[in-house]
């Protein structure tokens, strides 16, 4: 695979999500601070609005445009094992029959549930056993990720592993394995992993396939990601949002009920006569001299 | 006795019969060896390595337990190495259908240079076979011993941190920089609630 181009799409895709979750902490955090119920002091709303604004203007230089690549084909590399062989591209990728006589078996060590993380080495071990006379040598292992539903869908081919000097003698088992990595970006869910091996007996070459089921990609990452921190915050926040929300039920509740009691109930009859701040006032001086006079 | 056999159902039964004994040897254990080997450093001139084999009995049928496994592994020259712990070699009775054995040792690497190890060989018994059975464990990639490590620039060691753990940095530096702002009390606003109390 071109490292370079997955080099630039994890940068992109990296920019993308920062994008995104500026976005996201801009109107979660908003909602939750400008709130009535809530005045925060003058300074800190400045500050506030600054910060924001600059979080919006920081995304723009993380704006790319994402370029398409056609499919990388699989390419065989450099034998870790010994030197490559000449002849070995025309044994990969061909169709050859399986060998009769030939058993083999596969293996995930300590990996029964065939857990592959997206973008990391996994490890597989292929058994071959040698029922005939004459010796085996094994050319190449190569696989490939199909769709589970469709096994025509071609998901990617990985990179062939190159055998320079393994051979099985006849009435023996050998074991040999085969580190993958399934690509980064791949999606987590179940895929079916095609694994063959090319071996030749006798200078004929013949190809078995030693895997045909499915894998478990999951992803790749620790505990502490972008996704799991802002989820984390998101839930705080709408948390600590409904606790205010109630807060402010509950006063308003209680203030209807003690406001209650004191409604008064207008204005009753009074006896202006019978009143304490009219004494010695004109209206009972005039009241007294009147009754004086009768 | 030719209307028995001409009847079509024992003709398909004496195929069956034919067929299963040909596939008979799937119901064979395999046994799978994965060997190790890494290098630790030790000084400028030693170099430890690590070899660990682990033995797991694979096949398809269930009743496929071996016996007297024996393990040896040949592959490592007296003149190029000296065993530190363990040894070698190493037998065990028997190992059930599904089950691991594991064994490790460690050598001190001597010479300087690239060294190709064999496969090592495991030898079991199988009840349904007279003869001792043969297995061959993986091949081991080749070991550059002693070899000169280039030095690494601090540049390429902060790259590499960065490139690792950047966007967790960021996104948690994000998050505990609002938190600071928004809880903190600006000078402005204290200045104000005092006088005011005043």
């Amino acid at each position: 695979m071109n490292l370079r181009y997955l080099k630039i799409q994890s940068t992109v895709l990296f920019n993308l999500r920062v994008v995104g979750y500026i976005h996201y902490l801009f109107f979660s955090f908003s909602s939750f601070f400008f709130d009535e119920n809530n005045k925060l002091p003058e300074m800190a709303i400045k500050i506030l609005r600054v910060f924001f604004i600059g979080l919006l203007l920081l995304q723009f230089p993380l704006f790319q445009v994402v370029r398409c690549q056609s499919e990388t084909e699989a390419d065989v590399e450099g034998s870790e094992l010994g030197i490559v062989r000449e002849d070995v591209q025309d044994f990969v990728g061909g169709n050859f029959k399986p060998a009769p006589g030939v058993e083999t078996i596969c293996l995930f060590p300590k990996n029964s549930a065939k857990v592959v993380p997206a973008g990391e080495k996994t490890e597989l071990l292929v058994g071959m056993e040698n029922v005939g006379q004459s010796p085996l040598n094994i050319i190449a292992i190569e696989a490939s990720v199909h769709l589970p539903f469709d096994h025509r869908m071609l998901v990617q081919n990985l990179t062939a592993q190159v055998f320079d000097n393994a051979s099985v003698p006849p009435s023996t088992q050998a074991t040999f394995p085969y580190i993958f990595a399934v690509s980064k970006f791949l999606q987590p869910g179940t895929f079916d992993l095609v694994g063959t091996v090319v071996y030749e007996i006798n200078q004929s070459p013949y190809q078995s396939t030693f895997y045909n089921g499915t894998i478990e990609v999951v992803e790749a990452g620790g505990f502490v990601s972008v996704e799991s921190v802002f989820l984390v915050t998101l839930g705080i926040s709408l948390v600590v949002l409904l606790g205010l929300w109630i807060h402010g039920q509950f006063k308003r509740i209680s203030q209807k009920t003690k406001a209650a009691p004191k409604v008064e109930v207008g204005t009753g009859t009074t006896d202006a006569s019978m009143d304490e701040w009219l004494q010695g006032t004109a209206y009972n001086q005039s009241s007294s001299k009147s009754k004086k006079k009768k | 006795m030719e209307t028995v056999i001409g009847n079509p159902f024992i003709k398909a039964l004496i195929i069956l019969f034919l067929v299963s004994a040909t596939t008979a040897a799937g119901d064979a254990p395999f046994i799978i060896s994965h060997k190790k080997a890494s290098l630790t450093r030790l000084n400028s001139c030693a170099e430890r390595v690590s070899v660990s084999i682990d033995i797991y009995n694979q096949g398809f049928s269930k009743k496929r337990t071996v016996y007297d496994v024996s393990l040896v592994d040949d592959s490592w020259p007296k003149d190029l190495f000296d065993i530190i712990s363990g040894n070698t070699s190493k037998s065990w009775e028997r190992l059930d259908a599904g089950g691991i054995l594991s064994h490790s040792f460690e050598l001190d690497a001597k010479r300087q240079g690239m060294f190709h190890g064999a496969p090592a060989v495991i030898t079991y018994r199988v009840p349904t076979k007279v003869s001792l059975q043969e297995a061959y464990s993986t091949p081991i990639l080749p070991l550059d011993i002693l070899a000169e490590r280039p030095t690494e620039n601090k540049l390429d060691w902060l790259q590499r941190l960065l490139a690792k753990y950047g966007s967790q940095i960021s996104v948690v530096s994000i998050v505990l920089l609002f938190i600071y702002l928004v809880a903190t009390p600006s000078k402005a606003s204290a200045a104000k609630a005092s006088k005011k109390k005043r």
